[in-house]
């Protein structure tokens, strides 16, 4: 899902930085109201999530599937930290290890860290009324097609720069990602179980 | 929900996501789809790409070593958290 250089022209590039960069500094600021037991969870959440987005699945034809853990960030961290957590991945991926791009770091923070967690949180916030263990399962997937929406209207909205058009960057993204989202939630959904046995998870 | 249970679901999981169509038939998605749908790729005129021989990114310290996947996880994931403890402590208030 990671957007390389090359792909987003220069005004979705600056509508990535214009979003992302304003919802990340309000994260900073809210963070600081976090349990400090969670607080303390971040950075070892923040370390598995990014080792997990190194497996890889190789997709025939050059492409990659990888978890991308943002629903499990924003569960057990809330939406502040899940959205810092995000972000520091992403930027450590672009800028130390070349995994999506340096001018497309915006989009790809608003994509898999604003969406994904955004996403996450009022969807794991209204089906936890409902059931909790559901909660974990469908704001998983749901996080993964969001943040793939966004990621296929940004390409879309490219073109020329992109090969493709709306028509088809949406579908391709949002239908392949909602197969890749089935894994994502039942690991989400394993994860969060566990913490919760932990007393991590309220 | 056990343990067991939860083992099972990640097993599960994996075995199904690695043994699924997917692999068999996912070539170049995009591509598939534009042909199906007769759309033909726009030729790209221009995008900002900056120049990476510059050092704004750094070659990986190992080379192109069979473990380097595998040094570089470790590596990445070390310092994801230590900017996350750094983060975290800043937020609790540094004692």
């Amino acid at each position: 899902m990671h957007i390389m250089d090359g792909m987003l022209n220069l005004w979705v590039i600056a509508f990535g930085w214009a979003t992302s960069l304003p919802a990340l500094l309000y994260s900073i600021r809210k963070v600081r109201l976090l349990e400090e037991s969670r607080l303390m969870l971040m950075p070892i959440l923040g370390a598995m999530v990014f080792a997990a987005q190194m497996v890889n699945w190789a997709v025939p034809g050059g492409s990659t599937a990888h978890l991308v853990g943002a629903a499990l960030l924003t569960i057990v961290l809330g939406l502040p930290g899940g959205i810092i957590s995000m972000a520091t991945i992403l930027i450590v991926q672009a800028f130390i290890f070349g995994d999506g791009g340096i001018l497309a770091l915006g989009a790809n923070i608003l994509n898999m860290g604003v969406v994904a967690c955004l996403t996450a949180h009022i969807s794991y916030k209204y089906v936890s009324k409902v059931s909790r263990r559901a909660a974990s399962l469908i704001s998983a997937w749901l996080s993964v097609v969001a943040a793939a929406l966004a990621a296929g209207i940004e390409l879309g909205l490219s073109t020329p720069v992109f090969g493709f058009g709306l028509e088809i960057a949406v579908p391709v993204m949002v239908g392949w990602h909602a197969v890749l989202g089935v894994p994502e939630a039942i690991v989400t959904f394993a994860a969060v179980e566990w913490l919760r046995g932990g007393g991590h998870v309220g | 929900m056990g343990r067991r249970i939860l083992y099972a679901f990640i097993l599960i999981t994996v075995l199904s996501f690695l043994g699924s169509w997917l692999f068999a038939y996912s070539y170049e998605p995009m591509d598939i789809a534009a042909s199906i749908l007769k759309v033909e790729a726009k030729e790209p005129l221009w995008a900002p790409i900056p120049d990476y021989s510059l050092g704004c990114t750094i070659d990986f310290m190992f080379g192109e070593l069979d473990v380097s996947e595998v040094l570089s996880g470790i590596l990445g994931s070390f310092i994801v958290m230590m900017i996350l403890y750094v983060v975290s402590k800043i937020a609790g208030g540094v004692d």
